[in-house]
């Protein structure tokens, strides 16, 4: 079915944008696909652009800012093109429209997907508005330049400003396909930096979805099971209702909400909740139950993921090395706890939650605060109009971090279920301790891979076997050159629920495969460093930045006195990441990382600072995990809750980061989630370097034997 | 059991009815609307809820409202000084902000940190940071800012 076109008054009005004249280019193209999967396609324009007359430029920005500066950057890609006034420039998440396809931010693919659309917009609104111009002037286009904002006419020097064309602009056919300007890169590196719109962010702050206040607005606070998956049996709730204060105390099934005038009064009224929960709740396994299951499994073939050769013939015989590692549950733990404010009305539903898939949201929000009269109303609207009718109105909160939670729409639900059922606007805020235990966590995988090797180093069979819950074949195929290689994954349900995390199974399959190739080299007697190369001469891309990690660290210096250092490699979202940790050898007080040498080649770059920020960000994330903290299940409980049991790191813990990205002009890869699979392996192979001891399960601490007589080998 | 309350925040005298047990963080968020102060844990191990009580750096979820009469707040609302001036336009510098949740918190305790310690070298500086939990990683130019925001403060002599 052809999505038809939006009208603009339509879009504006559901923009929230006052309708200005001026000149709007946008995605109104027939013959567009309404099939979501086929998003990646270039095919035109896909977002908005407004110009108003007073000079203000809005890019509506389709993916959603959860601090990865993805709203910055597409307001350069567009704004760079347009030769803006960067002054002028806001970037705004875009509205509910099918026109944008699924919204949804994840994958790392936010530029990937659309740095050429907003560079297009940007080119054929500079174009229009010259064409503008050259028509006001009686003059050639070809005669106009312009000028950060302004159209100028060389030989006789007349302006005019983007904001005083619109209006004429709009009058015209738009541009299109108008040729791009070459992207310098290198250049940008504080150049941009924010656009200046954002500057008044750092003074004021920004305003996160706890932070709002509605008139009549209540506050939520749960009651959660402390079993996984727990649910109502029976609620007393007499005693907390009489409490002052307190409105209501609503069922929503897996957990109870007590419904106050503020959060505090909320909160200590849950203790006067008594709650019976069923005894159906789904077996979860203990963490050293299912670690063994996952190992046993990992014994047996299981489904083929990659299936190459005959890795399997030739992987029978005893000179095949085999090595089995394992990764935990991790949490997501974003500073912002999971939080949600909606305000259900007879016929309507209005949303306000950090979400890292709107329309999610706005599916969520549909089905649990309108009437079915209404639910089948609003699905008839979006069919015709392909908009999200103003019955459901979704607002995009800025994300205190989110790292794959916010893709869940948990906290929506309860908080549409709570508003509906005492009729007033209502904030839900989880607590730390329910944000902890009720996440969607990364699954915990047991890995066996199995390899051999010729008698020249070179890799010539290798099998990977993954066990456990969840999402694992991402990241599960090898780069290294092998004719026969077989990838195998066991999928179980563990009944703890598993969502995506920051680089989702990159992270597990690389420090499995990235700590195996450490150990392979070192039972041949190679250079870590020397046997990855010797087998990636069909990864150019990998091999470089390996190279080029190697070199920055000091490869072939003497290291520093007391230092030790491992390196890992791993591709992913279309970009190739090497990297070189360096540990403190004294390891008496657990392991110190130093510092932390990273190459990177993620094709072209578009915002350098955002680039090296998300780097650096995904490093410290991926420490947490290699040193720190895990989840783990005891009885059916999660058994962590805060900080103080899932510690994360500190300043004063993290290391020096140093990186180096490759000049490029390839295609730009994704960067938010690629820091983050290197680091568990980089560190676990300095830790081997520097103690020779093997721990193959994460966070390290966990199988680092501490002695007074460590010393570097 | 509720009471009246009356506390000096940002300079302001504040008159509210609230429990005595609650923690100034909820009654800055819900009572006041002063939401710079974030909740992220609740037992003092984030530093999102930073305040000054008197001069000294407090987490605000973990001080009740009973307990402070007499005292004087400032709040990252409220805060008027060189060192939080220089901070500011060192975070913009610095390009520091990733999604902005953790900065009132380091913000507080960074400007406390140099008004106490302006010379601070980078091991005190990481030291009294670190109370300040980051998830987006943002540390590096957390620490580059606070570098910068001395270097501007002790260029200008200006205190």
């Amino acid at each position: 079915m052809r999505v038809p076109r939006i009208s603009r008054r339509v879009f504006l009005k559901q923009s929230g944008i006052a309708v200005t004249s001026g000149l709007t280019l946008g995605s109104a193209l027939s013959g567009c696909s309404d099939d979501q999967s086929n998003f990646d396609a270039p095919a035109g324009w896909h977002v908005w652009l407004t110009i108003a007359s007073d000079n203000s430029i809005t890019v509506f920005c389709p993916r959603m800012e959860m601090g990865q500066g993805i709203l910055n950057s597409f307001g350069q890609l567009a704004g760079r093109e347009l030769d803006a006034d960067m002054a002028f420039v806001l970037v705004r998440h875009a509205p509910l429209n099918l026109e944008f396809g699924s919204q949804i931010t994840e994958n790392s693919d936010s530029i990937r997907t659309h740095w050429r659309t907003m560079r297009q917009l940007g080119a054929d609104a500079r174009d229009t508005l010259i064409r503008a111009a050259a028509k006001k002037w009686g003059v050639v286009p070809d005669a106009c330049t312009t000028n950060s904002g302004v159209v100028v006419h060389s030989v006789s020097g007349r302006r005019a400003e983007y904001g005083e064309l619109s209006s004429l602009a709009k009058r015209l056919v738009p541009s299109s396909g108008t040729p791009l300007r070459s992207f310098n890169t290198g250049s940008s590196a504080r150049e941009f930096r924010d656009l200046p719109t954002y500057a008044g962010l750092v003074n004021a702050g920004k305003t996160y979805v706890a932070d709002i206040s509605l008139p009549g607005m209540l506050s939520a606070a749960l009651i959660t099971c402390p079993r996984v998956g727990g649910r109502v049996a029976a609620i007393d709730k007499s005693a907390a209702v009489a409490a002052i204060g307190v409105e209501a105390v609503v069922d929503l099934d897996t957990a109870v909400a007590v419904v106050a005038d503020t959060y505090w009064t909320a909160l200590k009224a849950t203790r006067l909740v008594n709650v019976a929960w069923l005894d159906d709740t789904p077996y979860v396994p203990d963490h050293d139950d299912w670690k063994q299951r996952l190992q046993d499994l990992n014994k047996k073939a299981g489904s083929a993921l990659l299936k190459r050769g005959e890795a399997e013939g030739r992987l029978s015989t005893d000179s095949a090395f085999e090595r089995v590692y394992w990764s935990p549950y991790d949490a997501h733990a974003a500073l912002e706890t999971t939080t949600c404010v909606a305000d259900v009305r007879p016929n309507s539903c209005e949303v306000w939650a950090p979400t890292q898939s709107p329309w999610s949201t706005y599916a969520v929000a549909r089905d649990n605060g309108l009437s079915a009269f209404n639910r089948f109303r609003e699905r008839v609207s979006l069919k015709l109009s392909g908009t999200a009718n103003n019955r459901v109105i979704i607002h995009s909160t800025p994300m205190g971090g989110s790292f794959g939670r916010r893709l869940q729409q948990d906290h929506v639900e309860q908080a549409v279920r709570i508003s509906r059922a005492v009729g007033k606007p209502v904030k839900l805020q989880w607590s730390r301790e329910q944000d902890m235990s009720h996440d969607f966590f990364r699954p915990a995988s047991s890995h066996n891979i199995r390899a051999t090797v010729d008698e020249k180093g070179q890799i010539n069979a290798w099998r990977h076997r993954i066990a456990g819950s969840g999402i694992l074949d991402h990241g599960s195929a090898s780069p290294y050159d092998c004719d026969h290689e077989l990838v195998e994954v066991t999928i179980l349900d563990a009944g703890l629920p598993t969502g995506s995390l920051r680089s989702t199974s990159h992270s597990p399959n690389a420090f499995a495969r990235e700590c195996f190739i450490d150990e392979l080299a070192a039972k041949l007697g190679i250079d870590p460093y020397v046997f990855r190369l010797l087998n990636l001469k069909n990864n150019s891309r990998l091999g470089t930045v390996l190279t080029l990690a190697a070199e920055a660290a000091g490869r072939g210096d003497a290291l520093t006195t007391g230092w030790a250092r491992g390196i890992a490699v791993h591709p992913s979202k279309g970009s190739f990441v090497a990297m070189v940790a360096e540990i403190n050898a004294d390891l008496t007080n657990g392991i110190r990382v130093e510092r932390i040498v990273c190459a990177v080649d993620c094709g072209v770059v578009i915002n350098e600072s955002s680039v090296r920020a998300q780097l650096e960000g995904a490093i410290i994330f991926g420490l947490t995990s290699t040193l720190k903290s895990r989840i783990t299940v005891r009885k059916g409980e999660v058994q962590q809750s805060n900080f103080h049991d899932y510690p994360l790191l500190r300043m004063n813990e993290t290391p020096r980061i140093e990186i180096h990205l490759l000049a490029s002009d390839k295609d730009p890869g994704g960067v938010g989630e690629v820091g983050v699979p290197c680091v568990a392996p980089a560190v676990a192979n300095a830790l081997f370097a520097a103690s020779g001891q093997r721990v193959r399960e994460l966070p390290l601490s966990q199988g680092l034997v501490l002695s007074d007589t460590d010393s570097p080998s | 059991m509720k009471d009246t309350f009356e506390l000096s925040i940002n300079g302001k005298n504040h008159q509210f009815v609230a429990e005595s047990d609650m923690p100034l963080l909820w009654v800055l968020r819900d009572l006041l609307e002063l939401t710079g102060s974030k909740y992220s844990c609740g037992i003092g191990q984030c530093g999102a809820c930073s305040v000054r009580v008197n001069d000294d750096i407090v987490a605000s979820c973990q001080v009740t409202v009973s307990q402070l009469r007499g005292r004087s707040i400032t709040t990252i609302e409220g805060l008027v000084t060189p060192e939080i001036e220089a901070l500011r336009r060192a975070w913009q510098e610095e390009g520091v902000s990733q999604c902005g949740f953790c900065q009132s918190g380091q913000l507080m305790v960074a400007s406390a940190l140099l008004e106490k310690n302006p010379h601070a070298d980078i091991s005190a500086i990481e030291e009294a940071m670190s109370p300040v939990l980051c998830r987006c990683g943002a540390y590096p130019r957390i620490l580059a800012a606070v570098v910068r925001a001395a270097e501007l403060l002790n260029a200008t002599g200006d205190r």
